[in-house]
């Protein structure tokens, strides 16, 4: 998936020994620990259905230390078969931290790549769309989104453009908190847009009133941001037990069972938590296996959480 | 407490608290052995205002014209904006405040000291810098970089904005004074948002600085 730019001999050996390393664990063991996949309902594309954030987690700035410990995270995304990693040019410097990632762990060939465009300014688009190329040390993204609708009477036809000519494989938008989520609706119907991403979680439902539903009719994947409303659920459940029920759905902690109640939607493509942490980042791919909740068990769950804000 | 009583308005936060605080060790090690300079810096400003003269004054506020175009580039344009884009349109702020502190040190009348320094207005200045110098560095100990990530006088925004307010709160001409306090001041709210959104407790020492210093510059005495 990914396009690598700075392809060399040493990344070619360090990938070829990833490879051989990874065919070495039979695959019935791998399975097991692959995260679930969902489908591009646009391209029959299948896909990890957990990805990573990058919003303030991976905004770092120069600083070497945080550097290396993301690109930590960013190998246990991979190691523990994770793709899509979000990010936009709004995220200060996350997209340049994402960039040194790949690079340190040889430019992983299971990168989805989704990034956004972020300007009010239609001229400034290109040369946006470069700056972010140049920061991820790519040459190509998987999938360009208009951030939070800006400009996007602008930007849409100039990406459909770009996905008719290859330059990226998917088109798509978002939103965040049931902002505009009325425009966001009539793009959805009227717009060929392969992607919509929003903020869903256990108590934020409101995509499931009329976007959801819309995107499973029109064939149009959902990215869930915010899963956690950046780190807040996480942090207010850290001290409650756990439900009873948690066994059930085989989840170990209070973020596998958020993960597990929107991957529990069937119009969800790819849930996406950012974190800073290795443990985590683990956790969270976990979260991406069987049992998931039926529409009956999500009721109790979001009910559950409900009860106790 | 319920999770909706938690939920707080920081959206536009780009930043954890923890990549903040580490600029500031990150920017020490950059410029060293400027910290220690800046510090010897910061003395001479506590020296020459304990008992000020208009010419030290003015001194004073040509010296920290200097310094408001070095913290402007090097700390604001060159770390800053590393994780906040935002932080590239406040360095036209310092600039304008280094010319406006420079016109400030060539006019005379700028350097006009404010009667009874005893009084307690006349005390805030001073406080201030001692504060901005000596102080504040300090708060850094209660970090995990510890005096490694300190905010330095002279090399990082926050002390030389108390400092330069504290300055100004000792002048007699205070017309002027208060028109070359708006950038510190400004300076000062947008880092005490930003602290107050980090959920930090040191918000409370640019908004308690400004509050102190502006207390200072509307009163004759
Ligand atoms: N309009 C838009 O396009 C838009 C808007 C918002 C978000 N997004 C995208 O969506 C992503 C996710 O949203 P978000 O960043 O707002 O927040 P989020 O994913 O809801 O929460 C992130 C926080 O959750 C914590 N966390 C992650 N995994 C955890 C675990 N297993 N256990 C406990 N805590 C855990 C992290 O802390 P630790 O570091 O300690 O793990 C982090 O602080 C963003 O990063 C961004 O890529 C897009």
């Amino acid at each position: 998936m990914t396009h690598r730019l700075n392809l060399n001999r040493r990344t070619v050996i360090k990938g070829m020994m990833l490879a051989s390393a990874a065919t070495l664990v039979p695959p019935w063991i791998r399975a097991e620990t692959r995260p679930m996949m969902r489908t591009i309902p646009s391209s029959g594309e299948r896909i990890p259905s957990v990805g990573l954030g990058t919003w303030i987690t991976f905004n770092v700035g120069q600083d070497p230390v945080l550097l290396d410990e993301r690109a930590a995270v960013m190998q246990a995304f991979f190691e523990d078969g994770g793709a899509m990693i979000d990010s936009s040019p709004m995220y200060g410097s996350s997209q340049a931290t994402v960039g040194y990632g790949l690079d340190k762990l040889g430019y992983p060939e299971s990168l989805f790549s989704a990034d956004k465009v972020w300007t009010g300014n239609p001229n400034r688009r290109q040369s946006q769309i470069a700056e972010s190329l140049d920061d991820w040390r790519q040459e190509h993204f998987d999938l360009l989104q208009v951030h939070n609708l800006v400009a996007w009477r602008d930007h849409l036809p100039r990406l459909q453009k770009m996905k008719a000519n290859g330059e990226i494989r998917y088109v798509g938008i978002t939103t965040s908190d049931g902002r505009r989520h009325d425009q966001f609706e009539s793009i959805m119907r009227s717009e060929r847009i392969d992607f919509a991403q929003l903020s869903y979680n256990i108590l934020n439902r409101e995509a499931e009133k009329r976007l959801l539903p819309l995107a499973r009719d029109e064939g149009i994947a959902v990215i869930a941001n915010r899963p956690f409303q950046q780190d807040r659920l996480t942090q207010w459940l850290a001290d409650k037990p756990l439900p009873p029920w948690a066994d059930e759905l085989k989840a170990t902690s209070w973020a596998q069972i958020l993960l597990k109640f929107i991957l529990g939607h069937p119009a969800i493509t790819c849930v996406i938590p950012a974190t800073t942490r290795v443990d985590h980042v683990r956790e969270n791919l976990a979260a991406a296996r069987e049992p998931l909740p039926d529409a009956a068990m999500r009721e109790r769950m979001a009910a559950f959480v409900r009860d106790l804000a | 407490m319920t999770f909706w009583e938690r939920y707080r308005p920081e959206e536009l936060l780009l930043f954890s608290e923890q990549v903040y605080w580490r600029l500031f060790d990150l920017h020490n090690q950059a410029w060293w052995p400027a910290p220690i300079i800046a510090l010897l810096l910061g003395g001479g400003l506590i020296l020459a205002t304990v008992r000020p003269t208009p010419a030290r004054l003015r001194v004073c506020l040509g010296g920290l014209a200097t310094l408001w175009v070095f913290v402007g580039f090097a700390y604001l344009n060159a770390r800053y904006a590393t994780i906040n884009w935002a932080a590239r349109y406040a360095v036209p702020l310092f600039v304008v405040e280094a010319v406006l502190l420079v016109a400030a040190a060539l006019f005379p009348g700028t350097g006009r000291v404010r009667d009874h320094r005893r009084a307690w207005p006349g005390l805030v200045g001073p406080g201030l810098i001692v504060y901005a110098v000596i102080l504040h560095p300090l708060t850094a100990l209660s970090r995990e970089t510890g005096l490694s990530g300190a905010e330095v006088f002279g090399l990082t925004p926050d002390p030389l904005a108390i400092a330069t307010l504290g300055t100004l709160s000792l002048s007699g001409n205070r017309l002027p004074a208060m028109a070359l306090s708006a950038a510190p001041t400004i300076w000062l709210l947008v880092s005490a948002t930003t602290l107050f959104a980090l959920d930090s407790i040191l918000a409370w020492v640019p908004l308690c600085a400004v509050v102190l210093a502006w207390a200072a510059l509307l009163n004759p005495r």
